[in-house]
């Protein structure tokens, strides 16, 4: 099902492609289902938004977008194929838009009264979109109306190879607060149960640990997050545009070695096969790969965002991040759009 | 008790507020979330206590679907390992129980916090009085069980109701 969401998106933008990965064990081997995975937004409200140099990129060509995600998945449904819908997390953006959301659900209402399109289509129950909560967004948990939001999946949800979450734990891990991560990170990637254990409150205290004092000009980085060469997007490669520790751009392996070592440790313990870690979080779209220590390849794909910018490795301009990943017949694809005018 | 009005009867008891010591918060009042936060959809098909073979693969499907049925259309799991995570749990649910045994030590191992005895559901057509539904947590779902008139356990209903999580908040 690449190619119709290819078809869809070009009739909304010019597509090029950030990079492709490939393994025939990722579990999704027909070419009967398609994921798709929309990337951070951080809307704010239009107040909020005009005391900010940057914002959320091209929303017209992003509602164009999820409308054409929905239009696919009502199709698909009709010819017996199924389309499922994630958001990688950061939504809503509480911490710029507001000093205290934490204890005013009018606070997420305010943001989305100005990207009402957006949303409705974000949230229709037809799209079931599958939420999960980042850092700048994590207060939501308290709302009654995101009681359905989560902190990762796992796919295929029957024999998982696939952990999907915001990636905003990485931080922590870079950051070392290992009396609290040793209990979330059962929590994120194996899930045992814990009795009594009251992680959403640790949870929420390392992301606050981890908030900057001042998000005036940036979240991520001040500069473009760098992509490698992109190409046209007909004629997917296999494997495209890969980032290894031996090979990469700038921050282009962020995080995998991280990723890959939770992914062991779940495994080990609990007899899981997870071999690919899907994020956002960095702002910086990418697929990097390395081998795990039995020999399984493992990949970290990381969705980019539709905030802030990125750039060719060989330079040029900057390029606004608007991207969109998808996983189908085990090939992860990650595309940048540049809407038409 | 039943004639209070919501917004009195949700209150919730802050523990010790010392600085450095976590504090807990135990809510008072469960109210049971919609379908989208629950695997019973209606009374008919709520699970049998104790617990039956299809009981315990219903309990244990809803646990991996994150108690929401849309994701197992999907098939995206919340949590892939319930099924052992949580079979120790299942095995003691599948024993005749009363409402006593559910503050002894078997069962405090898996909801150490308190009962909570208000459970408030928009399906029922009145408030259920005397031997009702009570709740208890095991730090991330809240589990409903149903009584009988003379308190035996006969069924069981698993909600996820995050905000009312218990939270440890850290001086900060």
């Amino acid at each position: 099902m690449h190619d119709q969401l290819l078809v869809a998106l070009l009739a909304i933008a010019d597509v090029r492609l950030i990079a492709s990965y490939t393994d025939d064990q990722l579990g999704f081997p027909g070419d009967d289902s398609i994921q798709v995975f929309f990337p951070d937004f951080h809307l704010l409200s239009a107040a909020r938004r005009a005391l900010f140099d940057y914002g959320t990129n091209n929303e017209p060509a992003l509602i164009q977008v999820a409308a054409a995600v929905l239009k696919l998945k009502n199709d698909a449904a009709a010819a017996g194929r199924h389309v499922t819908v994630f958001h990688i997390g950061d939504y809503l953006d509480l911490w710029r838009e507001s000093l205290l959301p934490d204890l005013d659900p009018a606070v997420p209402d305010l943001i989305k009264d100005s990207h009402q399109a957006l949303v409705n289509i974000l949230e229709d129950p037809a799209l079931n979109t599958h939420f999960l909560l980042g850092n700048h967004d994590f207060d939501l948990y308290q709302f009654a109306e995101y009681n359905t939001w989560e902190r990762r999946f796992f796919i295929p949800g029957d024999a998982p190879s696939v952990v999907v979450m915001h990636g905003d734990y990485f931080d922590w891990v870079e950051r070392n607060a290992p009396a609290e991560l040793r209990d979330i990170a059962v929590y994120l990637f194996s899930e045992n149960h814990q009795a009594g254990d009251a992680l959403i409150g640790q949870m929420r205290n390392l992301s606050l640990a981890c908030k900057l004092a001042d998000y005036a000009n940036f979240i991520q980085a001040p500069q473009p997050a760098i992509l490698g060469a992109l190409q046209p997007g007909g004629g997917v490669p296999a494997n495209y545009n890969l980032q290894t520790t031996a090979n990469s751009t700038q921050d282009g392996t962020k995080f995998l070695a991280a990723a890959c070592q939770e992914c062991v440790n779940a495994n080990t313990a609990n007899g899981t096969n997870l071999r690919m870690a899907i994020i956002g979080h960095t702002h910086h779209a990418r697929i990097a790969t390395m081998t795990m220590p039995n020999g399984t390849p493992f990949a970290l794909v990381d969705t980019g965002a539709w905030i802030e910018n990125c750039g060719e490795a060989n330079g040029g301009q900057s390029i606004p991040n608007a991207q969109i990943t998808a996983l189908s017949a085990n090939q992860v694809r990650i595309y940048q759009l540049n809407p038409h005018p | 008790m039943n004639s209070r009005p919501l917004g009195f009867t949700l209150i919730f008891i802050a523990g010790l507020a010392a600085c450095g010591v976590p504090k807990t918060v135990t809510p008072t009042l469960l109210p049971v979330p919609p379908l989208d936060s629950r695997w019973e959809r209606t009374e008919a098909d709520r699970i049998a206590l104790p617990l039956t073979a299809a009981g315990r693969k219903d309990i244990e499907d809803a646990l991996t679907y994150g108690l929401n049925r849309q994701n197992q259309i999907d098939n995206v799991a919340t949590d892939p390992n319930a099924k052992a995570s949580y079979g120790p749990l299942l095995d003691l649910l599948a024993q005749t129980a009363s409402l006593s045994d559910l503050s002894t030590p078997a069962y405090k191992k898996w909801y150490p916090g308190k009962l909570v005895m208000q459970i408030v559901d928009a399906r029922d057509a009145v408030t259920p009085r005397g031997h009702a539904p009570v709740a208890l947590n095991d730090g991330r779902y809240w589990w409903v069980f149903y009584r009988n008139t003379q308190d035996q356990l006969n069924g069981v209903m698993v909600v996820k109701v995050a905000a009312l999580e218990v939270l440890i908040e850290k001086a900060r």
